[in-house]
C-alpha cells in the first residue's frame, strides 16, 4: 500500500527543496513535486466565490508543481477539533487554518516559516503587529497570518433616526444614551454575552480595553484585571444591559445575526456577514432588501483609554509532521502572491482582510459605500492577554469565557459589578497559578 | 356520589396520564416539529420576526431541494447507513457470545473481565480519538471511512456485551440445563434455547448500537477528512454553515431526514421487541 511517505523519496525531496526558492508563483518549477500529496484543511469562507478561488488556486498549484492537492472544508469549531487531532496524532493534514492562539499552543508541532514570512512581509510593507503576535513564538514565525475578520457595529440607520440619533455614537456615554432611546422606541440594541467563540470575544474585550482595563501587566504573568478601570467597564455594561433585547446572555455566534435580520435588534457587534446576507437576498426578499438598504456599519465608540477592537484572526498552520514541506511552502507562496491575494481579498468584501501594513495602497477594498469603514476597522485589532504578550494563560481565559462571564454576571445581577470583577480576577489568578505550578 | 367518583377519575387521568403524556410528547416531538417547521419555511419566513415561529406561512420545499441538489447529502446518508449497519452487526456478532460467556461460564477473572469491559465503555471518545487516529494510521486506515468500520465496535462491543450479559442472567439456567440433559451441546443449547429467549435483549442492543453509531460525531469528524466519506452528523454541519452564518432551512431539513432511518428502525423493531417480550419466559 502506498503511503504519503513512500511517495517522497530522498532524491525527490532534495530536488524539491532546491526548487523551493523558484516557487514564487507564477514561477513554480514545473512538476518539481510530482508524486507528492498535500492535504489542506480550511473553513468555509462566508463569500462563496472566495472558496471557489481557493479551490482554483489548489488546481493551479497542483498543475504547476505536479503534486496532488486535497482541499477539505470544515465548519469553524469542527476545524479546531480536527486541527487538534492532527497536532496530537501527526496525521491527517499538511496545512490547516488556525485561530489566534493556535500558533502559540501548537508551536512545537509547527514548522518554522520565518524565511518565508519575512519574504512575504517585504512584499506588502511588513506584517501588522497583530500578525506578529498571533504567528511568532520565541522570535520565530511558526505560522503565517491569513487575515482577520473585522467586527463592526452593525446598526439600523432608520431606527436610530426614528429615535433621534443621526450618527452612530462616538463615545460609550453616547452609546448608553442611544440604547435608552432605542429601547423606548421598542427597537433595542443587543451585545453577545453568551459563550460564542467569535462574537463573545469580539464584543466584550473592546469594552474592557476602552475603559483602560487590562487582563495582565506587561510581563504577561501578573494579573491586572481587578482595577478601577475594569470596574468602570463592568458598571457601564450593567447599565446598558437594561436596555438590551432579552436573551443576549444566551446568544451564540449566529444569534445576533438572526435577531438583526429578523428586525428584532437595531444594533449589534458582528462581522459584515449580516449585511452581506441581507444584500445577497435583496433580489428575492423584500424584508432583507429593507434591512440592507437601511443598515450601516460603525466603529467601536471611544472610551477613556481609546478605541479598540478584537477580531477573529486566521492563520496558516504548517504542520511539522508533514512529509511534504516543499509542498507546504509552494502552496503558501502561491496563496500570498499578489496576483492571487489581492483579488481574493477584494472578492471577499472585507470579510477577511490580510494583516499587512501596506494594505491601504492595494486594490482590495470593496466599492460598496457601506463597507468602506472596514479599511479603518482593519487597524484597530488587539490580541487578548493585553497588556502582556499572547500567552497560554490568556488563551485559557478566552476558552473559559471568563471575561464574558464577568460582564454577564454583573449584567444579570448575579453579582454586583465589584464582585464580578473580583470573581474574574480570582479565575485569572487560578489559571496563572496552575500554569506556573 | 357516582358523579363525584367520575369527576375524581377524570381528574386522576388528567394528572397522572394526560399531563405526563403531554409533557413527554412536548419534549420528544417538539424538536422534530421545530425541525419540520423550519425546513418547510422560506428564508424570508425563517427571519421574519413579526410572526410566531411555530407555524409555516409560505410552505416550501426549497430547502430539501437545496439539500439534495447542492450538498452531498445522499452520499453522507449512504456512508452513515454503511458504518451504522457494519457497526451494529459486528458488535452483535462479537458482543452477544461475549455477554453469554460472562453470564454463564465460570472461569478465573470472569468478574474482573466483566467490569473491565464495562469500564472500557465508560472512557469518553474525547480522550480516545487522538490515540485512535494513530492506531488507524498504523494499520493504514487513516483518512478513510473504513476507520469508522473498525473503530465503532470498540465502543459498541463493550456496550452490547454488558447489556447482553445482564439480559442472559435473567434467563433461568434450568431451561438451558434441561436442553443439555436432552442431548444438546452448550452451543446447541445457546443457539436453540437461550438466543430465542434473548431476542428482545438482542434487538434492544442492536437498536441502541445502531443509534449510537448513526449519531456518532467525534470519530466521524477526526478520523475521516474527505467530504465524500463523511457521515450525516458531520457533513450537514460542515457544509451548511459559513462563518457565523447558518443555513437553518437546509440544516433542519438535513437533521429531519437524517433522523428518519433511526425512527424507522425503532418503529419496525420495537414491534418485534414487544412480541419477543411476551413470547419469552417460563411456563409454570
Amino acid at each position: 500500500m502506498e503511503t504519503k511517505n513512500s511517495a517522497l523519496t530522498r532524491r525527490r525531496l532534495i530536488a524539491s527543496a532546491a526548487a523551493v526558492p523558484l516557487l514564487a508563483t507564477p514561477a513554480i518549477a514545473q512538476n518539481s513535486l510530482k508524486g507528492t500529496k498535500l492535504t489542506v484543511l480550511v473553513g468555509q469562507f462566508y463569500v462563496p466565490e472566495t472558496n471557489a478561488m481557493l479551490d482554483q488556486l489548489a488546481v493551479d498549484v497542483a498543475r504547476d508543481t505536479g503534486m496532488e492537492i486535497r482541499i477539505e472544508r470544515l465548519a469553524g469549531d469542527e476545524l479546531g477539533t480536527k486541527t487538534a487531532a492532527v497536532v496530537g496524532s501527526g496525521r491527517g493534514a499538511d496545512l490547516s487554518i488556525g485561530v489566534e492562539f493556535d500558533t502559540l499552543l501548537y508551536a512545537p508541532k509547527l514548522a518554522d516559516v520565518t524565511d518565508l514570512a519575512e519574504e512575504i512581509g517585504k512584499n506588502y510593507g511588513g506584517w501588522m503587529q497583530v500578525a506578529k503576535d498571533a504567528c511568532m513564538v520565541g522570535g520565530r514565525w511558526k505560522s503565517l497570518c491569513l487575515g482577520q475578520a473585522p467586527a463592526a457595529w452593525n446598526y439600523r440607520v432608520d431606527q436610530f433616526a426614528a429615535a433621534g440619533i443621526n450618527a452612530f455614537p462616538d463615545t460609550f456615554d453616547e452609546l448608553l444614551k442611544a440604547a435608552k432611546l432605542l429601547h423606548a422606541k421598542n427597537t433595542p440594541i443587543g451585545m453577545t454575552l453568551g459563550h460564542a467563540s467569535g462574537d463573545g470575544r469580539s464584543t466584550n474585550y473592546p469594552v474592557l480595553w476602552a475603559f483602560g482595563g487590562k487582563e495582565f501587566e506587561a510581563d504577561g504573568k501578573t494579573v491586572a484585571l481587578d482595577s478601577p478601570q475594569t470596574l468602570a467597564a463592568v458598571e457601564w455594561y450593567a447599565e446598558v444591559y437594561k436596555y438590551f433585547i432579552p436573551g443576549t446572555t444566551a446568544w451564540l455566534d449566529p444569534d445576533n445575526n438572526q435577531a438583526f435580520l429578523g428586525g428584532k435588534c437595531s444594533a449589534t457587534v458582528n462581522v459584515n456577514t449580516i449585511y452581506l446576507a441581507a444584500r445577497a437576498a435583496s433580489g428575492t426578499n423584500p424584508a432583507m432588501k429593507n434591512i440592507a438598504e437601511n443598515m450601516n456599519h460603525g466603529l467601536w465608540p471611544r472610551g477613556p483609554a481609546g478605541r479598540f477592537a478584537s477580531y477573529n484572526i486566521n492563520t496558516w498552520l504548517p504542520f511539522a509532521s508533514s512529509q511534504n514541506r516543499p509542498g507546504q511552502m509552494a502552496f503558501l507562496r502561491a496563496w500570498f502572491d499578489k496576483s492571487f491575494l489581492v483579488k481574493w481579498t477584494k472578492t471577499g468584501q472585507s470579510y477577511f482582510i490580510p494583516t499587512f501594513e501596506g494594505m491601504d495602497s492595494l486594490d482590495v477594498w470593496p466599492e460598496d459605500p457601506k463597507l468602506k469603514i472596514f479599511k479603518d476597522l482593519n487597524k484597530l485589532n488587539r490580541l487578548e492577554g493585553f497588556a502582556g504578550p499572547p500567552s497560554p494563560a490568556a488563551a485559557e481565559a478566552v476558552s473559559k469565557y471568563i471575561l464574558v462571564d464577568m460582564f454577564a454576571k454583573a449584567c444579570t445581577g448575579q453579582l454586583k459589578p465589584a464582585e464580578a470583577v473580583k470573581w474574574a480576577a480570582r479565575e485569572y489568578e487560578q489559571i496563572v497559578k496552575k500554569r506556573a505550578g | 356520589m357516582i358523579a363525584i367518583t367520575n369527576r375524581r377519575r377524570t381528574l386522576e387521568r388528567a394528572f397522572f396520564l394526560y399531563l405526563p403524556l403531554g409533557l413527554a410528547l412536548f419534549f420528544l416531538v417538539g424538536p422534530f416539529y421545530w425541525m419540520a417547521v423550519t425546513a418547510l419555511k422560506t428564508d424570508g419566513d425563517i427571519y421574519d420576526g413579526a410572526h410566531s415561529p411555530l407555524y409555516v406561512l409560505h410552505p416550501s420545499l426549497d430547502h430539501f431541494v437545496y439539500l439534495f441538489a447542492k450538498t452531498n447529502f445522499v452520499t453522507w446518508t449512504l456512508n452513515t447507513m454503511a458504518v451504522a449497519a457494519s457497526g451494529t452487526i459486528s458488535s452483535l456478532v462479537l458482543g452477544v457470545p461475549a455477554g453469554y460467556a460472562l453470564a454463564r461460564l465460570r472461569f478465573p477473572g470472569v468478574e474482573l473481565i466483566g467490569t473491565a469491559i464495562f469500564v472500557t465503555y465508560l472512557v469518553p471518545t474525547s480522550l480516545l480519538f487522538i490515540p485512535m487516529i494513530q492506531v488507524m494510521a498504523n494499520i493504514g486506515l487513516d483518512d478513510s471511512i473504513w476507520a469508522l468500520v473498525v473503530v465503532y465496535p470498540t465502543f459498541l462491543v463493550p456496550f452490547v456485551t454488558w447489556l447482553m450479559a445482564s439480559y442472559f442472567r435473567t434467563i433461568p439456567t434450568e431451561l438451558e440445563e434441561s436442553g443439555r440433559i436432552d442431548g444438546l451441546t452448550r452451543l446447541g443449547a445457546m443457539w436453540h434455547i437461550v438466543l430465542p429467549l434473548a431476542r428482545p435483549g438482542i434487538l434492544s442492543a442492536g437498536i441502541f448500537a445502531f443509534t449510537l453509531s448513526w449519531n456518532e460525531f467525534i470519530y466521524a469528524l477526526t478520523l475521516v477528512t474527505a467530504s465524500s466519506e463523511r457521515t450525516i452528523p458531520v457533513g450537514v454541519i460542515v457544509q451548511l454553515s459559513r462563518g457565523d452564518f447558518y443555513f437553518w432551512g437546509p440544516l433542519m431539513a438535513g437533521a429531519l431526514l437524517g433522523s428518519v432511518p433511526v425512527a424507522l428502525v425503532y418503529y419496525f423493531f420495537v414491534d418485534q421487541y414487544a412480541s419477543g417480550l411476551t413470547a419469552g419466559g417460563v411456563k409454570g
